[in-house]
């Protein structure tokens, strides 16, 4: 009797114990909620394609979630598996968020690298217009392409002879450059006198100088920057022909303008 | 004696068992936790979720200072929780990441666009 009383204590204790661990698991609106959201999430294509392995691990979690409540197990696992399921959820749902920002990142990259090609092609047309239109101001200039760049020729007919003065159909040809380099601001220019080789060397450089600085005023006083114009007199210097012929010493008088590259910079003998 | 003792062990290890389980020492979870960690920073976690990241390192030092104490159980969830937390952490620093690059290329669209249309 006795053993058997003392026997019986623990065994109710420990029925009371597992009652209480196999009682009707109450419902749980958290891991309800988790469970709508994953059930939710699986349905949605994106989130399936792209957090397959985050749905996998919530789906886990809610099992284990699942477990604990219809076997009673403790409430803190049981919340720790739901929050886990959530953040599963998230990550699911981030994943696909991306791939949709990445699938809108690719569309506009290849909307920019198209517009990236039409604007160049369109530059490309323009700067070939700009080079035509640039050639035929040269042709206009009358100017030859040399190893110092672009040179238009004043011939010793524009001005007045042993005289720095220009004829006017000299200012009619300089007036030609200051048009140019209105119409284009970049462009310098270093105007180049020479003579024959008849009479003294330092009157000829002088002459040659005189006859330089001729074109920069009317360059000046068509309104071109002092900056933009250099001048330079080299006398008797770089013959273009014979000094022997009188033909050949004509063409050795004249005044050479050398015009710049677009960035301004003048090629120099 | 015997018959007495038993059932008492019986229902001590009942009683074991619905209470904490120590279990084993949440070795790899810490390192799992403290890797997430250091990927969502250098993803820009911090910036895009500071809270989030906040939130995980603390877990991580609360479950550091419960190992300490062999309290496994409870420190192994937190650190489960701090590397979910700063995944997705890492996760949202990465959308942040797409959704400014994608604004920068329609920033240059809109610009290359007006380019365009001035030259016409």
């Amino acid at each position: 009797m006795k053993r058997h009383y003392f026997g019986t204590v623990p065994l109710i204790t420990a029925a009371a114990l597992l009652s209480a661990c196999a009682s009707t698991p109450p419902e749980n609106p958290a891991l309800n909620e988790a469970q709508a959201a994953y059930d939710e999430a699986v349905e949605d294509s994106e989130i399936a394609r792209n957090g397959l392995s985050h749905l996998r691990d919530a789906e886990n979690a809610l099992d284990e979630a699942e477990t604990l409540r219809t076997e009673g197990g403790d409430e803190e696992a049981l919340g720790h598996q739901i929050y886990l399921a959530n953040r599963h959820l998230d990550l699911a749902r981030e994943k696909a968020q991306r791939a949709g920002l990445q699938d809108e990142l690719s569309e506009a990259e290849r909307q920019r690298d198209d517009l990236r090609i039409r604007i160049g092609e369109r530059r490309a047309q323009e700067a070939e217009l700009q080079a035509r239109m640039l050639r035929e101001q040269m042709d206009r200039l009358q100017a030859e392409q040399t190893d110092r760049g672009m040179v238009m020729t004043l011939g010793d007919v524009l001005f007045d002879i042993d005289e720095a003065e220009l004829k006017p159909e000299g200012e009619r040809t300089v007036r030609k450059l200051s048009e140019f380099m209105q119409e284009y601001p970049n462009y310098r220019v270093r105007v180049e006198g020479y003579t024959d080789s008849t009479g003294e060397e330092a009157y000829n450089q002088e002459l040659s100088l005189s006859r330089a600085q001729a074109v920069e005023n009317k360059l000046l006083s068509d309104g071109i920057a002092p900056d933009r114009v250099e001048t330079q007199g080299f006398g008797e210097e770089y013959p273009k022909a014979t000094n022997t012929t009188s033909e050949g010493r004509q063409e050795n008088r004249r005044v050479e303008i050398v015009i710049s590259d677009r960035d301004g910079n003048i090629g120099s003998r | 004696m015997f018959s007495r003792v038993l059932p008492l062990l019986v229902s001590g290890a009942l009683l074991t068992g619905c209470a904490t389980d120590p279990g084993q020492k949440p070795d790899d979870q810490l390192a799992s936790a403290q890797s997430a960690l250091q990927s969502a920073a250098n993803a820009g976690g911090e910036d895009v979720e500071p809270s989030m990241v906040a939130s995980a390192r603390e877990k991580v030092a609360t479950a550091e200072s419960m190992m300490t104490e062999e309290r496994y159980a409870k420190a192994r969830r937190l650190l489960e929780q701090a590397e979910v937390d700063a995944r997705l952490a890492e996760a949202r620093a990465e959308t942040q990441q797409v959704r400014d690059e994608l604004g920068d290329v329609r920033a240059s669209i809109d610009s290359l666009r007006r380019n365009l249309e001035n030259q016409d």
